[in-house]
């Protein structure tokens, strides 16, 4: 799994590419807590090129989501493939993460 | 516009039927009463005709026959005298001085005699003497007497004794005015006399006459009245008129009178056709002369005929066109009566005048009459016709009109109210059926909502056994229930039953059963007693006395051996492969919910590679088509065996169609419940190398990727889609972090055994760890998806996607070894 980070006036845009699964989760709930440590709680999650997730994926975005709302931030998930919205749907996360089609779409929220 | 035309059109006939009964009825009343009328006024108008004029002609013709009978009774006994005179003479020795002592005895007493005279021939009483005619005739001074005959008068060449001396016979003359000798008219009754020496040599020697005043004779006559203007004449002999009521026309000759008779023959005509016609009809039967035109009338007149005929107008005075006719006695004279056919016609018409107003008066008040009294009739009809109006546009209560009469308006009325009345309550009725239905029919939503919602729909997939199960509602909702469960990997649990009563209650003990059933079938222990406890169970509360007839079955798959306990249920059938189906003879218990004392027993079959086992309700059996006939079970036996190597879903779709073609349009009246159990028994663990891999890790995080890879392989060699790859990859990433991180206590380490298996259906994969027991499907997910976020914790999630992405997942203990067993389909 590969985690690029970009920042602008409104938020901040992490993608992640490839898989995101219990052997590797621990990089990417380092690199959000660095982020809300450091008060960036305008998170955007780009999607696009994760093709996997497990459930202790799932868990750091959760995590993530709960924390972020504590400090009265914004965290957004845009891109999903389809079968990665599957799982989403079959966890009953959809309904718990705002999630847009398009990185664009999402953006508008901040 | 074709509308207008239309309108224009039915003008008439919408005038018509707008007007009420009354209108219309008086109308056809009066137009066929107008027409009997009419014909039969038609009728008497010709039939009076026909017998005014035959009456008028029969009157003529007396009037005429008394008149000459009246006029005879007065000529006769003058002819009569005379002639007796005459005879007294003696031709040898003639007495003339009492002959004419007794013929001045007669004028003097006879009131019509004017004179007499005894007129000899030249010589023959003196011989001297050439004329010689002693007279009597009556003046106002009394009888008078002289002698007649000098040059002046040469009484031989008068009529009166010349035409006797001729005809050698007595003889009324003309009449004449008399100078001379009467010196008035008269008429003239001559008689000659003859003297001779015998018989033989008789010498006529003169005539003894005697005259008559044609005035006395014009008494007679013009006593003659037929209707107003009718009057009588008296013709002589050679046509000169002797009396008549115009006194120009006397003495003068009927011929010369009658000349322009002829110019009015046109009108004469038409009569003459009339009476014709008549003739014909033979109605009128009188002697008419019909060849009026080729023989003049007077002629006929004169000569003695009898007859009527048509005269015009101009004979005497206007209007007496038509005449009657006849001879009058002996005199050789004729006596016409004349009469108008206008007075005739006049009087019809006057007759038919009054009978026509009285005719017309008496339909108009029989119009009048029928309008009023169908318009009293038709009243009620009326009032009852707006009533039903009312009622028409929804007005049931709508106040009938009070008609006390018993006829049939009256039974009308009756039978009004009475429909008025039932209307009422029908609709109340309605009303109330309609929310009592709709009540009743909420709550078989609710209890179909129950039924369905609760009956398993997730049918086992599986090599070793096939199962299918179809429950068919009825419209009135039975307790209908079928359940299925596999227990240990190797058991199936089954169950078909059939609650008591119908609708909600029903449906809530069916929901209880289905529960106890499930929470009392634990592994290991027996059916008798999974039974003995459910019935407990449901006799403990069940004021109602609800029952349940149950039967429930254990079917161990590996070895084909099956446990069925029956509670009071229709026997199973056992289809075996061969294509023999037989009814189960198993011991039937009572009913579940009855008894909570009953022991139940099973019995035990064996089935073999191929058999099926069919479970059902009476729903099918009592299945009735639309003349009432059952389905019965021998048909159902039948219909099974035709059945060739299908599928359990395959057979129970087709059984349940055999049932409803039977049925046909006949309403299901209860449930229809089916189960199929197919058994395909134990298949060799051989497996061909290629659709077999298998993989070994150690219980470290890292060790995961290693999963991944073979998955990815698996991908490859079994063409599999990505999606299904991602969902394997995922099941067995959640399963072995789970067992990573939760199954070993100790820090040393442990193998996980993977084998990957697949066939025509499906993908199976089994997990084998050293580690805690842990039963992965009995356990529950307590973390509610839809549960807040805050309270959401993240345990469980992974077991729920194992559960989610496979197709089965079962669970084994076997030594010190978890297995677990998943099935994946295509």
């Amino acid at each position: 799994m590969e985690i690029n980070e970009e920042k602008t006036e409104s938020c901040t845009i992490i993608g992640i590419i490839g898989r995101l699964d219990t052997t590797n989760y621990g990089a990417l709930e380092n690199k959000l807590k660095e982020l809300i440590d450091s008060k960036h709680n305008k998170i955007l999650v780009n999607c696009e090129m994760m093709d996997y997730v497990s459930s202790s994926g799932l868990r750091i975005l959760l995590m993530t989501l709960k924390s972020i709302s504590q400090a009265n931030g914004k965290f957004v998930l845009c891109n999903l493939q389809e079968n990665i919205k599957e799982i989403f749907e079959i966890s009953g996360f959809n309904s718990i993460f705002e999630i847009y089609p398009t990185q664009s779409e999402a953006l508008k929220v901040f | 516009m074709p509308g207008k035309t239309i309108q224009r059109k039915g003008f008439f006939r919408r005038i018509f039927n707008f007007r009420g009964l009354a209108f219309r009825s008086g109308c056809f009343f009066f137009v066929g009463v107008f027409l009997i009328l009419f014909v039969s006024f038609i009728y008497i108008v010709i039939y009076a005709a026909q017998m005014m004029m035959e009456q008028a002609k029969k009157e003529a013709a007396s009037t005429t026959n008394l008149t000459i009978s009246r006029i005879v009774s007065v000529l006769q006994p003058i002819e009569e005298v005379t002639n007796s005179l005459v005879s007294t003479i003696s031709p040898q020795e003639p007495d003339y001085s009492s002959v004419l002592r007794l013929s001045k005895d007669y004028v003097i007493t006879s009131a019509t005699v004017f004179g007499s005279c005894l007129a000899f021939e030249p010589y023959a009483y003196l011989k001297d003497r050439y004329y010689y005619a002693p007279y009597f005739y009556e003046t106002p001074k009394g009888v008078r007497y002289k002698i007649l005959g000098n040059v002046s008068y040469d009484y031989f060449k008068k009529e009166w004794y010349s035409l006797p001396k001729n005809l050698k016979r007595p003889v009324w003359s003309d009449p004449y005015f008399d100078i001379g000798g009467g010196n008035t008219l008269m008429c003239t009754f001559a008689v000659p006399f003859y003297l001779g020496p015998d018989k033989g040599k008789l010498e006529f020697k003169g005539v003894l006459t005697m005259d008559v005043s044609l005035r006395s004779l014009e008494m007679i006559v013009s006593g003659v009245h037929v209707f107003k203007s009718g009057f009588a004449m008296l013709v002589s002999r050679s046509g000169k008129i002797l009396t008549s009521p115009n006194p120009e026309y006397i003495n003068q000759d009927l011929r010369e009178i009658t000349k322009n008779i002829r110019e009015q023959d046109k009108i004469a005509n038409e009569i003459d056709d009339l009476t014709k016609n008549n003739q014909r009809r033979g109605r009128i039967k009188i002697t008419t002369d019909t060849q009026i035109r080729t023989d003049s009338l007077p002629e006929r007149i004169i000569r003695g005929e009898v007859g009527f005929a048509n005269a015009g107008t101009t004979l005497e005075k206007k209007g007496a066109d038509l005449i009657y006719y006849a001879p009058v006695g002996t005199t050789g004279w004729s006596l016409i009566v004349a009469f108008s056919t206008d007075e005739l016609v006049s009087g019809l018409i006057n007759f038919l005048k009054k009978l026509a107003t009285v005719i017309l008066g008496s339909m108009i008040a029989a119009l009048l009459i029928t309008i009023f009294v169908v318009k009293r009739f038709t009243k009620p009809i009326r009032k009852l016709a707006d009533a039903a109006r009312q009622i028409g546009h929804g007005d049931f209560h709508a106040t009938l009109p009070v008609i006390r009469s018993k006829n049939e308006i009256g039974q009308l009325a009756k039978s009004f109210a009475l429909m008025q009345d039932e209307l009422q309550n029908y609709i109340k009725n309605l009303q109330e059926t309609t929310s009592a239905k709709e009540k009743i029919e909420s709550e078989l939503k609710v209890a179909h909502e129950i039924q369905v919602g609760m009956l398993p729909t997730h049918f086992p997939l599986r090599r070793d056994c096939d199962l299918f199960a179809i429950l068919e509602p009825a419209k009135a909702v039975g307790g209908d229930l079928y359940d299925f469960f596999v227990m240990d990997n190797d058991h199936l649990y089954f169950a078909v039953g059939d609650v008591s009563g119908k609708g909600v209650p029903a449906s809530l003990f069916m929901a209880i059963t289905r529960t106890l059933l499930r929470a009392k079938a634990i592994s290991g222990v027996p059916l008798e007693t999974v039974f003995q406890s459910i019935n407990e169970e449901l006799c403990k509360d069940n004021p109602n006395m609800m029952f349940v007839t149950f039967q429930g079955a254990i079917l161990d798959l590996k070895t084909g051996d099956v446990e069925i306990c029956n509670a009071g249920h229709n026997l199973p059938i056992l289809f075996r492969k061969a294509g023999t189906a037989n009814k189960i003879c198993c011991k039937s218990n009572i009913p579940l919910g009855i008894n909570d004392q009953v022991i139940y027993h099973s019995e035990k079959y064996k089935l073999e590679q191929g058999d099926m086992l069919v479970l059902y309700t009476d729903g099918i059996t009592e299945a009735i088509n639309i003349n009432d006939e059952l389905y019965k079970e021998d048909k159902f036996l039948k219909s099974i065996t035709t059945i060739l190597n299908l599928t359990a879903k395959e057979t129970a779709t087709r059984l349940i169609m055999d049932v409803k073609s039977f049925s046909g349009e006949a309403e299901q009246s209860d449930d229809i419940t089916l189960l199929v159990v197919k058994y395909n028994g134990q298949f060799p663990s051989s497996r061909e190398k290629k659709d077999f891999f298998e993989l070994k890790i150690k219980n470290q995080i890292s060790e995961i990727e290693k999963i991944a890879e073979t998955v990815n392989t698996l991908e490859e060699m079994w063409s599999l889609t990505h999606k299904m790859t991602m969902e394997i990859n995922l099941a067995l990433e959640e399963l072995v972090t789970n067992i990573i991180f939760y199954a070993f206590s100790d820090k040393s380490e442990h193998e996980i055994n993977f084998t990957f298996s697949r066939d025509s259906i499906s993908i199976q994969i089994k997990v084998t760890d050293d580690g805690k027991a842990f039963n992965l499907v009995e356990k529950v997910i307590t973390s509610d998806l839809n549960t807040p976020l805050e309270e959401r914790k993240i345990g469980g999630l992974g077991i729920h996607f194992v559960k989610t992405m496979m197709n089965n997942v079962e669970y084994n203990r076997s030594g010190d070894k978890n297995i677990v067993l998943l099935t994946k389909n295509f």
